[in-house]
Parts: structure tokens; C-alpha cells; sequence
């Protein structure tokens, strides 16, 4: 399947899905208009790819400096599908960025992984530029 | 990818979950013993429960949603506003070179890293000028003057206005020769700018010019620079003159 690549605008993230080579990044800020639909589409996608993988190493980068509430809810549908992704015979590494002076997306990142067991989570401090 | 319409609400699979057990509700008629009717019951009431709780939470989404776009667009104006405040308390508003407390503090940065020269500078006779003209003509002048102070300084000056008529020229890290050089070209480009005043004079301008060795301070450079300005000015004006330097030169 061809890979997935979104150009970041100043309420979206970029969004570089390298199917091939089993390398999700998410970069940048997230909220947009209308994120079921923006997320929704993304998740499809994904949902389609994890589904054709079987033993396979897949490594997520997440890097949001900042998202709002709707896009809290589908961050937890996306990461939910790569967490079943585990439970069908995967491994899925997620390293989860944070400024850090950021305490919010340290925490939410560190709640994500109680929550969803199966992946493995990184976190990954960084300077402020 | 399958051709449905892309969601437009974030519960999606919630609501899904929901339809499915209420089509169970709806279908089982309570059941005959009194454990049964109990658990339909609540399975009804769960329903409306679990309901409304979506309802709730896609409101709470929404209005989190709404406060954070309008917090973000705030933040967003206050940085501009932020940048806007450090510039307009940096800058003279009508040359847009820096001001004088801005001119003072890039001085004394430059002297905690290295050696400097100053150029003081006044230009001749600007009394005459605005008695004459107005000021709105003087305001020309002055705008001229900057004009042709950075035409000519290199590009690692800093130009300042620090009164009226005077400007003051950092030029880190050269030497007094080389700040001579770069004060007489300013003092040229000044001497041949036609400033197209009313009765076709001409403008000049004096200048002071001193060196300071690494570790110096604002003033000591800046009292140097304006007794040699001020012997410019005794020498007949459209003059460079440098001040005496204070130490030895470091043997370079």
C-alpha cells in the first residue's frame, strides 16, 4: 500500500506514515476544525496497514507540541488500534516526545502507556529550540 | 481504504457500541422471572446513562475545543504584541535605528566579549535648520543623515540616535584607525547627500571618535568620543577628530 503523507499547516500535524518501512511519525500541533474527520481518515489507514502485518517491528514517533481535546480522543483511538496491532503478533515501539519543560504531554504520555500495555512507550525529552 | 463518508464525531465507536446494545434492548422483551425483568431494566437505564454521558462529554469536547482555539489565538496576538513592545522600546520611531538606552546596552554586551570603537556624531548647525525650515524639514535631515550612516557603516555596526541631532556608532571589534575611516566616509556621504533644502544649502556634521579596550564601559567610551566631537566642532565642524587612547593598544 502507498505510504501516507500530510503536510503540517498551524492546526494540523504532519503526518508521515512510511508503511514501507514501518515508521509512523506524527509532528507539530494538533487542532483542527473538525479532528474526527481529519484523524478519522488517518486512522483508516492505518487500521488497513496494521491489518496486513503480522511479526513485524513498527516504530511510532510521536512528537505534539500541543492538541486539543477532540484530538486527545482520537490520539487514544489511533494508539488503541497500533496497542491490538500488538495483540495480533506485532511489536510496536512508540517514542513519545516532549519538551522538557512540558509537564501536560510528559504526563498524558506516561498515562498512555498504563493504559495501553501491549506497546512499548519511550519518552524522549527535548531542548526547546 | 473502503469508500464511507469520513466521521465527524469523535465517539464514533462509542456510538456504535450504544446502538447495537440498545437494538438488543429494544428486541428483548423482558424475560418471565423477576431476575430477568431486573436485568433489562437496568440494562435500560445503563443505556440512558451511557447516553447522556456521550452527549455530555461531546458538549464538554466542544467548549474545550472553543477555549483553547481562542486561548491559542490570544497567546498567538500576545507574542506579536510582546515582539512589537521590544521593538518600539528599542527604536527611534522616526529613523527606526536604535534608541538610547538600546544603544547603551549593545555597547556595554560588546564590551563584556571584545575591544570597540564609538563614533559620536552631531550635525552642524541643526538650530539653523529647524528655525529656518520647521522641524518637519529637520525631521528630513535627520532621516537623511541615518540614511547615509548606513549606507556606508559595516554591516557588524549598530547606529543610535541618543538626542536630537546626535548619533552614536558602535563598530565592534576595530580598531581607532579603522573607525576613523569608517566616520570620514559617513561624514563624506553626509558633506555630498543633497538634502533638497528649501534654500539649496548643504548639511555637514561633526564627529567624535574613541577606542575601548574588552571590559570598558558605555560612558568612559562615550565621554571620550564626545570631547573629540566637540574638538571637531572647535576645529571649524565637518571634522573627525579622535579622542586620546586611554591604555596601550594590545600587541596584535
Amino acid at each position: 500500500m502507498d505510504n501516507l503523507y500530510i503536510a503540517p499547516t498551524p492546526s494540523t500535524p504532519e503526518v508521515d506514515f512510511k508503511f514501507d518501512a514501518h515508521r509512523l511519525s506524527l509532528r507539530g500541533e494538533s487542532y483542527p476544525e473538525n479532528a474526527a474527520a481529519f484523524y478519522g481518515d488517518i486512522i483508516a489507514k492505518l487500521k488497513d496497514y496494521l491489518g496486513g502485518q503480522q511479526s513485524e517491528k513498527i516504530e511510532v514517533n510521536i512528537a505534539l507540541a500541543y492538541f486539543n481535546s477532540s484530538s486527545t480522543k482520537m490520539l487514544f483511538n489511533l494508539i488503541e488500534a497500533l496497542n491490538d496491532a500488538v495483540d495480533t503478533g506485532n511489536q510496536v515501539q512508540l517514542n513519545w516526545f516532549h519538551d522538557e519543560e512540558d509537564d501536560t504531554i510528559l504526563e498524558f504520555g506516561q498515562e498512555l502507556s498504563e493504559d495501553f500495555t501491549s506497546i512499548e512507550f519511550v519518552s524522549h525529552a527535548v531542548r526547546p529550540s | 481504504m473502503n469508500a464511507q463518508a469520513l466521521p465527524t464525531d469523535i465517539f464514533e465507536a462509542e456510538t456504535r457500541a450504544l446502538e447495537v446494545a440498545r437494538a438488543a434492548h429494544d428486541s428483548a422483551s423482558a424475560a418471565g422471572d423477576a431476575a430477568g425483568a431486573r436485568s433489562h431494566q437496568a440494562l435500560g437505564e445503563l443505556l440512558s446513562a451511557y447516553e447522556r454521558l456521550l452527549r455530555e462529554t461531546r458538549r464538554l469536547v466542544r467548549r474545550s475545543d472553543r477555549t483553547e482555539r481562542e486561548m491559542s489565538q490570544l497567546n498567538q496576538r500576545l507574542q506579536d504584541l510582546a515582539t512589537e513592545l521590544e521593538y518600539r522600546a528599542t527604536h527611534d520611531p522616526l529613523t527606526a535605528v536604535l534608541n538610547r538606552a538600546a544603544i547603551i546596552e549593545r555597547v556595554n554586551g560588546c564590551f563584556e566579549r571584545q575591544d570597540l570603537s564609538l563614533v559620536v556624531l552631531d550635525i552642524d548647525h541643526f538650530k539653523r535648520i529647524n528655525d529656518s525650515f520647521g522641524h518637519p524639514v529637520g525631521d528630513t535631515v535627520i532621516v537623511g543623515v541615518v540614511h547615509c550612516l548606513k549606507n556606508v557603516v559595516p554591516e557588524s555596526a549598530h547606529v543610535g540616535r541618543v538626542g536630537g541631532e546626535e548619533f552614536t556608532v558602535l563598530l565592534p571589534g576595530q580598531g581607532p584607525e579603522e573607525a576613523v575611516a569608517v566616520a570620514d566616509a559617513m561624514r563624506r556621504c553626509i558633506e555630498s547627500h543633497d538634502f533638497a533644502l528649501p534654500d539649496g544649502s548643504d548639511i555637514t556634521a561633526s564627529f567624535g571618535v574613541s577606542w575601548a579596550a574588552r571590559g570598558g564601559r558605555f560612558d568612559d567610551a562615550y565621554n571620550l568620543a564626545d570631547e573629540a566631537l566637540y574638538a571637531a566642532k572647535r576645529g571649524g565642524r565637518n571634522r573627525v577628530e579622535l579622542a586620546a587612547i586611554q591604555q596601550a593598544m594590545p600587541a596584535s
